[in-house]
Protein backbone atom coordinates (compact mmCIF):
# COMPACT_ATOMS: atom_id res chain seq x y z
CA UNK A 1 0.00 0.00 0.00
CA UNK A 2 2.68 2.51 1.03
CA UNK A 3 4.66 1.77 -2.12
CA UNK A 4 1.57 2.52 -4.19
CA UNK A 5 1.27 5.91 -2.50
CA UNK A 6 4.81 7.17 -3.01
CA UNK A 7 8.29 5.79 -3.66
CA UNK A 8 9.60 7.90 -0.77
CA UNK A 9 8.62 6.10 2.48
CA UNK A 10 8.31 9.36 4.45
CA UNK A 11 6.00 10.92 1.86
CA UNK A 12 4.06 7.66 1.57
CA UNK A 13 3.53 7.70 5.35
CA UNK A 14 2.21 11.25 5.18
CA UNK A 15 -0.17 10.32 2.34
CA UNK A 16 -1.36 7.31 4.30
CA UNK A 17 -2.18 9.47 7.33
CA UNK A 18 -3.94 12.02 5.11
CA UNK A 19 -6.11 9.29 3.59
CA UNK A 20 -6.89 7.89 7.04
CA UNK A 21 -8.01 11.35 8.17
CA UNK A 22 -10.34 11.59 5.17
CA UNK A 23 -11.76 8.18 6.03
CA UNK A 24 -12.46 9.39 9.57
CA UNK A 25 -14.24 12.43 8.15
CA UNK A 26 -16.23 10.20 5.80
CA UNK A 27 -17.37 7.69 8.43
CA UNK A 28 -18.13 10.41 11.01
CA UNK A 29 -20.13 12.35 8.39
CA UNK A 30 -22.06 9.13 7.63
CA UNK A 31 -22.62 8.82 11.42
CA UNK A 32 -21.08 5.35 11.41
CA UNK A 33 -20.08 4.08 14.86
CA UNK A 34 -16.36 3.31 15.41
CA UNK A 35 -14.91 5.38 12.54
CA UNK A 36 -11.34 4.45 13.47
CA UNK A 37 -12.01 0.71 13.18
CA UNK A 38 -13.81 1.25 9.89
CA UNK A 39 -11.00 3.42 8.53
CA UNK A 40 -8.45 0.74 9.37
CA UNK A 41 -10.61 -1.94 7.81
CA UNK A 42 -11.07 0.10 4.61
CA UNK A 43 -7.30 0.60 4.40
CA UNK A 44 -6.66 -3.13 4.99
CA UNK A 45 -9.15 -4.18 2.34
CA UNK A 46 -7.73 -1.69 -0.17
CA UNK A 47 -4.18 -2.83 0.62
CA UNK A 48 -5.15 -6.46 0.00
CA UNK A 49 -6.70 -5.58 -3.37
CA UNK A 50 -3.61 -3.60 -4.34
CA UNK A 51 -1.37 -6.52 -3.29
CA UNK A 52 -3.42 -8.77 -5.58
CA UNK A 53 -2.42 -6.47 -8.47
CA UNK A 54 -6.00 -5.46 -9.14
CA UNK A 55 -6.07 -2.82 -11.84
CA UNK A 56 -6.88 0.59 -10.32
CA UNK A 57 -8.12 3.12 -12.85
CA UNK A 58 -8.22 6.02 -10.45
CA UNK A 59 -6.00 7.46 -7.70
CA UNK A 60 -5.19 5.24 -4.72
CA UNK A 61 -7.13 7.64 -2.48
CA UNK A 62 -10.25 7.51 -4.66
CA UNK A 63 -9.94 3.72 -4.66
CA UNK A 64 -9.71 3.55 -0.84
CA UNK A 65 -12.70 5.85 -0.48
CA UNK A 66 -14.65 3.66 -2.90
CA UNK A 67 -13.86 0.71 -0.64
CA UNK A 68 -15.03 2.80 2.33
CA UNK A 69 -18.35 3.55 0.64
CA UNK A 70 -18.95 -0.15 0.08
CA UNK A 71 -18.00 -0.89 3.65
CA UNK A 72 -20.44 1.74 4.97
CA UNK A 73 -23.24 0.34 2.81
CA UNK A 74 -22.45 -3.18 3.95
CA UNK A 75 -22.47 -2.30 7.64
CA UNK A 76 -25.18 0.34 7.79
CA UNK A 77 -28.20 -0.64 5.77
CA UNK A 78 -30.66 0.92 8.19
CA UNK A 79 -31.52 4.64 8.01
CA UNK A 80 -28.84 6.82 9.52
CA UNK A 81 -31.39 8.53 11.74
CA UNK A 82 -31.52 5.33 13.77
CA UNK A 83 -27.89 5.60 14.74
CA UNK A 84 -27.80 6.97 18.27
CA UNK A 85 -25.92 10.20 18.67
CA UNK A 86 -25.42 12.39 21.69
CA UNK A 87 -27.13 15.76 21.85
CA UNK A 88 -23.78 17.41 22.42
CA UNK A 89 -20.31 16.78 23.71
CA UNK A 90 -19.63 17.66 27.28
CA UNK A 91 -18.04 21.09 27.41
CA UNK A 92 -14.26 20.72 27.57
CA UNK A 93 -12.83 22.06 30.79
CA UNK A 94 -11.51 25.61 30.62
CA UNK A 95 -7.88 25.47 31.68
CA UNK A 96 -6.31 28.40 33.45
CA UNK A 97 -3.72 29.25 32.29
CA UNK A 98 -4.24 27.86 28.81
CA UNK A 99 -1.02 26.19 27.55
CA UNK A 100 -2.62 25.60 24.16
CA UNK A 101 -3.21 29.34 23.64
CA UNK A 102 0.41 30.02 24.66
CA UNK A 103 1.62 27.42 22.14
CA UNK A 104 -0.64 28.90 19.49
CA UNK A 105 0.84 32.34 20.08
CA UNK A 106 4.30 30.82 19.66
CA UNK A 107 3.27 29.03 16.44
CA UNK A 108 1.56 32.12 15.02
CA UNK A 109 4.74 34.02 15.76
CA UNK A 110 6.66 31.63 13.51
CA UNK A 111 4.46 32.45 10.50
CA UNK A 112 5.46 35.16 8.05
CA UNK A 113 3.64 38.35 9.08
CA UNK A 114 1.54 38.35 5.91
CA UNK A 115 0.35 34.79 6.49
CA UNK A 116 -0.43 35.59 10.12
CA UNK A 117 -2.51 38.55 8.97
CA UNK A 118 -4.49 36.24 6.63
CA UNK A 119 -5.16 33.85 9.50
CA UNK A 120 -6.34 36.64 11.76
CA UNK A 121 -8.58 38.17 9.10
CA UNK A 122 -10.00 34.89 7.85
CA UNK A 123 -10.92 33.61 11.28
CA UNK A 124 -12.21 36.95 12.64
CA UNK A 125 -15.78 37.75 13.62
CA UNK A 126 -19.03 35.95 13.15
CA UNK A 127 -22.00 35.97 10.78
CA UNK A 128 -22.21 38.57 8.04
CA UNK A 129 -19.12 40.49 9.13
CA UNK A 130 -17.00 37.35 8.85
CA UNK A 131 -18.38 36.56 5.38
CA UNK A 132 -17.67 40.11 4.18
CA UNK A 133 -14.10 40.06 5.56
CA UNK A 134 -13.44 36.77 3.78
CA UNK A 135 -14.77 38.18 0.52
CA UNK A 136 -12.52 41.23 0.87
CA UNK A 137 -9.47 39.07 1.58
CA UNK A 138 -10.26 36.74 -1.32
CA UNK A 139 -10.60 39.74 -3.63
CA UNK A 140 -7.26 41.16 -2.47
CA UNK A 141 -5.53 37.84 -3.13
CA UNK A 142 -7.29 37.25 -6.46
CA UNK A 143 -8.94 34.04 -5.27
CA UNK A 144 -12.50 32.85 -4.97
CA UNK A 145 -13.70 32.33 -1.40
CA UNK A 146 -13.54 28.54 -1.52
CA UNK A 147 -9.96 28.59 -2.84
CA UNK A 148 -9.08 30.99 -0.01
CA UNK A 149 -10.83 28.69 2.47
CA UNK A 150 -8.73 25.74 1.32
CA UNK A 151 -5.53 27.78 1.42
CA UNK A 152 -6.25 28.88 4.99
CA UNK A 153 -7.19 25.33 5.92
CA UNK A 154 -3.70 24.21 4.83
CA UNK A 155 -2.15 26.88 7.04
CA UNK A 156 -4.43 25.95 9.92
CA UNK A 157 -3.46 22.29 9.60
CA UNK A 158 0.19 23.30 9.97
CA UNK A 159 -0.67 25.46 12.98
CA UNK A 160 -2.58 22.59 14.58
CA UNK A 161 0.44 20.31 14.10
CA UNK A 162 2.78 22.99 15.47
CA UNK A 163 0.59 23.43 18.56
CA UNK A 164 0.40 19.65 19.10
CA UNK A 165 4.20 19.40 18.93
CA UNK A 166 4.65 22.43 21.20
CA UNK A 167 2.33 20.96 23.82
CA UNK A 168 4.08 17.60 23.65
CA UNK A 169 7.45 19.34 24.11
CA UNK A 170 6.14 21.26 27.12
CA UNK A 171 4.74 18.06 28.62
CA UNK A 172 8.13 16.40 28.23
CA UNK A 173 9.89 19.32 29.87
CA UNK A 174 7.39 19.20 32.75
CA UNK A 175 8.01 15.46 33.05
CA UNK A 176 11.74 15.93 33.46
CA UNK A 177 11.47 18.63 36.15
CA UNK B 1 -26.34 23.93 -4.75
CA UNK B 2 -22.93 25.51 -4.07
CA UNK B 3 -20.03 23.29 -3.12
CA UNK B 4 -19.68 24.94 0.28
CA UNK B 5 -23.34 24.24 1.07
CA UNK B 6 -22.93 20.64 -0.12
CA UNK B 7 -19.86 20.19 2.08
CA UNK B 8 -21.67 21.69 5.05
CA UNK B 9 -24.68 19.39 4.63
CA UNK B 10 -22.36 16.39 4.24
CA UNK B 11 -20.73 17.15 7.61
CA UNK B 12 -24.07 17.85 9.27
CA UNK B 13 -25.19 14.35 8.32
CA UNK B 14 -27.64 15.65 5.71
CA UNK B 15 -25.58 14.86 2.62
CA UNK B 16 -27.05 12.59 0.02
CA UNK B 17 -25.50 10.28 -2.57
CA UNK B 18 -24.26 13.26 -4.53
CA UNK B 19 -22.13 14.56 -1.66
CA UNK B 20 -20.81 11.09 -0.89
CA UNK B 21 -19.85 10.46 -4.48
CA UNK B 22 -18.10 13.84 -4.67
CA UNK B 23 -16.19 13.10 -1.49
CA UNK B 24 -15.11 9.69 -2.76
CA UNK B 25 -13.98 10.88 -6.15
CA UNK B 26 -13.11 14.57 -6.10
CA UNK B 27 -9.91 15.72 -4.37
CA UNK B 28 -10.91 19.40 -4.48
CA UNK B 29 -14.22 18.64 -2.80
CA UNK B 30 -12.47 16.60 -0.10
CA UNK B 31 -10.22 19.55 0.70
CA UNK B 32 -13.23 21.86 0.82
CA UNK B 33 -15.02 19.49 3.20
CA UNK B 34 -12.01 19.53 5.52
CA UNK B 35 -11.87 23.34 5.38
CA UNK B 36 -15.60 23.63 6.07
CA UNK B 37 -15.19 21.18 8.96
CA UNK B 38 -12.89 23.72 10.66
CA UNK B 39 -15.44 26.49 10.05
CA UNK B 40 -18.16 24.40 11.65
CA UNK B 41 -15.90 23.62 14.60
CA UNK B 42 -15.30 27.37 15.05
CA UNK B 43 -19.04 28.05 14.94
CA UNK B 44 -19.69 25.24 17.40
CA UNK B 45 -16.99 26.48 19.76
CA UNK B 46 -18.33 30.06 19.57
CA UNK B 47 -21.88 28.87 20.25
CA UNK B 48 -23.06 30.66 17.10
CA UNK B 49 -24.70 27.68 15.36
CA UNK B 50 -28.45 27.33 15.00
CA UNK B 51 -29.72 24.78 17.56
CA UNK B 52 -30.67 22.22 14.87
CA UNK B 53 -27.28 22.39 13.17
CA UNK B 54 -25.54 22.35 16.54
CA UNK B 55 -27.29 19.14 17.48
CA UNK B 56 -26.46 17.56 14.08
CA UNK B 57 -22.82 18.58 14.25
CA UNK B 58 -22.52 17.27 17.81
CA UNK B 59 -23.13 13.84 16.26
CA UNK B 60 -20.11 14.33 13.99
CA UNK B 61 -17.92 15.63 16.82
CA UNK B 62 -18.84 12.72 19.04
CA UNK B 63 -17.53 10.32 16.39
CA UNK B 64 -14.38 12.01 15.12
CA UNK B 65 -11.43 11.05 17.34
CA UNK B 66 -9.69 14.44 16.98
CA UNK B 67 -12.78 16.57 17.57
CA UNK B 68 -11.93 17.53 21.15
CA UNK B 69 -8.44 18.65 20.14
CA UNK B 70 -9.84 20.71 17.24
CA UNK B 71 -12.46 22.35 19.45
CA UNK B 72 -9.75 23.29 21.92
CA UNK B 73 -7.68 24.74 19.06
CA UNK B 74 -10.67 26.79 17.87
CA UNK B 75 -11.11 28.26 21.35
CA UNK B 76 -7.41 29.05 21.60
CA UNK B 77 -7.50 30.77 18.22
CA UNK B 78 -10.17 33.15 19.46
CA UNK B 79 -8.28 33.78 22.72
CA UNK B 80 -4.98 34.35 20.97
CA UNK B 81 -6.56 36.80 18.52
CA UNK B 82 -8.24 38.63 21.36
CA UNK B 83 -4.94 39.00 23.18
CA UNK B 84 -3.14 40.25 20.07
CA UNK B 85 -5.76 42.67 18.83
CA UNK B 86 -7.31 44.03 21.94
CA UNK B 87 -4.44 44.52 24.30
CA UNK B 88 -4.61 48.35 24.19
CA UNK B 89 -8.32 48.20 24.81
CA UNK B 90 -7.81 45.73 27.67
CA UNK B 91 -5.59 48.26 29.41
CA UNK B 92 -8.33 50.87 29.12
CA UNK B 93 -10.88 48.37 30.38
CA UNK B 94 -8.69 47.53 33.35
CA UNK B 95 -8.46 51.22 34.20
CA UNK B 96 -12.21 51.47 33.94
CA UNK B 97 -12.68 48.53 36.25
CA UNK B 98 -10.13 49.95 38.64
CA UNK B 99 -12.50 52.73 39.52
CA UNK B 100 -13.01 55.18 36.69
CA UNK B 101 -16.48 53.88 36.05
CA UNK B 102 -18.99 55.92 38.04
CA UNK B 103 -20.39 53.81 40.86
CA UNK B 104 -24.14 53.38 40.82
CA UNK B 105 -26.12 51.63 43.47
CA UNK B 106 -27.03 48.07 42.49
CA UNK B 107 -25.18 48.27 39.16
CA UNK B 108 -22.27 45.96 38.35
CA UNK B 109 -20.15 47.25 35.44
CA UNK B 110 -17.95 44.76 33.60
CA UNK B 111 -15.76 45.41 30.56
CA UNK B 112 -15.71 42.51 28.10
CA UNK B 113 -13.36 41.55 25.30
CA UNK B 114 -14.95 40.07 22.20
CA UNK B 115 -14.86 36.47 21.21
CA UNK B 116 -12.87 34.69 23.82
CA UNK B 117 -13.13 33.57 27.36
CA UNK B 118 -10.03 35.40 28.46
CA UNK B 119 -9.67 39.03 29.24
CA UNK B 120 -6.08 40.06 28.63
CA UNK B 121 -4.60 37.92 31.37
CA UNK B 122 -5.04 34.29 32.20
CA UNK B 123 -8.50 34.21 33.67
CA UNK B 124 -11.87 33.41 32.19
CA UNK B 125 -14.05 36.48 31.69
CA UNK B 126 -16.33 36.40 34.68
CA UNK B 127 -19.33 38.34 35.85
CA UNK B 128 -19.54 37.85 39.60
CA UNK B 129 -23.00 38.69 40.85
CA UNK B 130 -23.79 39.52 44.44
CA UNK B 131 -27.32 39.68 45.84
CA UNK B 132 -27.27 43.51 45.86
CA UNK B 133 -26.73 43.72 42.09
CA UNK B 134 -29.89 44.55 40.18
CA UNK B 135 -28.38 45.53 36.85
CA UNK B 136 -25.30 44.29 35.03
CA UNK B 137 -23.77 46.77 32.63
CA UNK B 138 -21.56 45.06 30.07
CA UNK B 139 -19.13 47.49 28.47
CA UNK B 140 -18.36 46.37 24.93
CA UNK B 141 -15.28 46.89 22.77
CA UNK B 142 -17.13 46.95 19.46
CA UNK B 143 -17.81 50.11 17.48
CA UNK B 144 -21.07 50.41 15.61
CA UNK B 145 -23.02 47.95 17.77
CA UNK B 146 -26.70 48.82 17.86
CA UNK B 147 -28.52 45.78 19.24
CA UNK B 148 -27.50 42.73 21.25
CA UNK B 149 -28.90 39.32 22.16
CA UNK B 150 -27.76 37.15 25.02
CA UNK B 151 -27.95 33.36 25.08
CA UNK B 152 -27.27 30.81 27.80
CA UNK B 153 -24.68 28.52 26.18
CA UNK B 154 -25.69 25.21 27.75
CA UNK B 155 -29.35 25.36 26.76
CA UNK B 156 -29.06 27.74 23.78
CA UNK B 157 -32.00 29.67 25.30
CA UNK B 158 -32.35 33.38 24.59
CA UNK B 159 -31.95 35.20 27.87
CA UNK B 160 -32.22 38.82 26.85
CA UNK B 161 -32.19 41.14 23.85
CA UNK B 162 -32.04 44.92 23.66
CA UNK B 163 -30.24 48.06 22.57
CA UNK B 164 -26.56 48.93 22.86
CA UNK B 165 -26.33 52.39 24.41
CA UNK B 166 -23.04 54.31 24.57
CA UNK B 167 -21.13 51.09 23.90
CA UNK B 168 -22.73 49.09 26.67
CA UNK B 169 -25.77 46.98 27.44
CA UNK B 170 -27.68 46.90 30.73
CA UNK B 171 -29.20 43.57 31.68
CA UNK B 172 -31.36 42.80 34.73
CA UNK B 173 -29.24 40.66 37.06
CA UNK B 174 -32.23 38.38 37.66
CA UNK B 175 -31.94 37.15 34.05
CA UNK B 176 -28.39 35.89 34.52
CA UNK B 177 -28.13 32.31 35.74
CA UNK B 178 -24.80 30.83 36.73
CA UNK B 179 -22.93 29.48 33.68
CA UNK B 180 -21.51 30.49 30.31
CA UNK B 181 -23.27 33.12 28.22
CA UNK B 182 -22.85 34.32 24.65
CA UNK B 183 -23.64 37.94 23.80
CA UNK B 184 -23.99 38.65 20.08
CA UNK B 185 -24.00 42.26 18.89
CA UNK B 186 -25.34 43.55 15.60
CA UNK B 187 -24.95 46.72 13.58
CA UNK B 188 -27.70 48.98 12.20
CA UNK B 189 -28.31 46.55 9.32
CA UNK B 190 -28.82 43.64 11.69
CA UNK B 191 -25.49 42.02 10.73
CA UNK B 192 -23.61 40.20 13.47
CA UNK B 193 -20.38 42.09 14.10
CA UNK B 194 -18.99 40.49 17.26
CA UNK B 195 -19.71 38.08 20.04
CA UNK B 196 -18.60 37.92 23.64
CA UNK B 197 -18.43 34.87 25.86
CA UNK B 198 -18.39 35.17 29.61
CA UNK B 199 -19.20 33.17 32.71
CA UNK B 200 -21.70 34.29 35.30
CA UNK B 201 -21.03 33.35 38.91
CA UNK B 202 -23.29 34.01 41.87
CA UNK B 203 -21.75 34.78 45.22
CA UNK B 204 -24.78 33.36 47.09
CA UNK B 205 -28.51 32.95 47.19
CA UNK B 206 -29.19 32.68 43.46
CA UNK B 207 -30.15 29.38 41.80
CA UNK B 208 -28.07 27.84 39.00
CA UNK B 209 -29.28 26.96 35.51
CA UNK B 210 -31.37 28.83 32.92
Amino acid sequence: MLRALDADPALAGERYEAIRERLLVYFAARRCAEPEDLADEALDRAARRIAENVSIETSVENFVLGVARNLAKERWKKPLALVAMPERLPAPPVTEPDPRADCLDECLGQLPSRTREWVERFYTGTGGAKIEERKRLAHELGLDVNALRVRLFRIREKLERCVRECMARNENVKGTI
Amino acid sequence: MGDERLAREFLLGMGGEDAEARFAGDEEFRLLVQAVERDLIDEYAAGSMEPGERSSFAGYLALHPRAAERLAFARSLVRSRTRRRLWPWAVAAAALLAGFWPAESGVLAVALTPGGLRSGGDSVQRVRLAPEHRIVRLVLATEGAVTATLRFVDSGANVWSGQVTDGSVSIPAAKLAAGDHLLTVRDSRGEEIADYTFRVEHSSGVPNGA
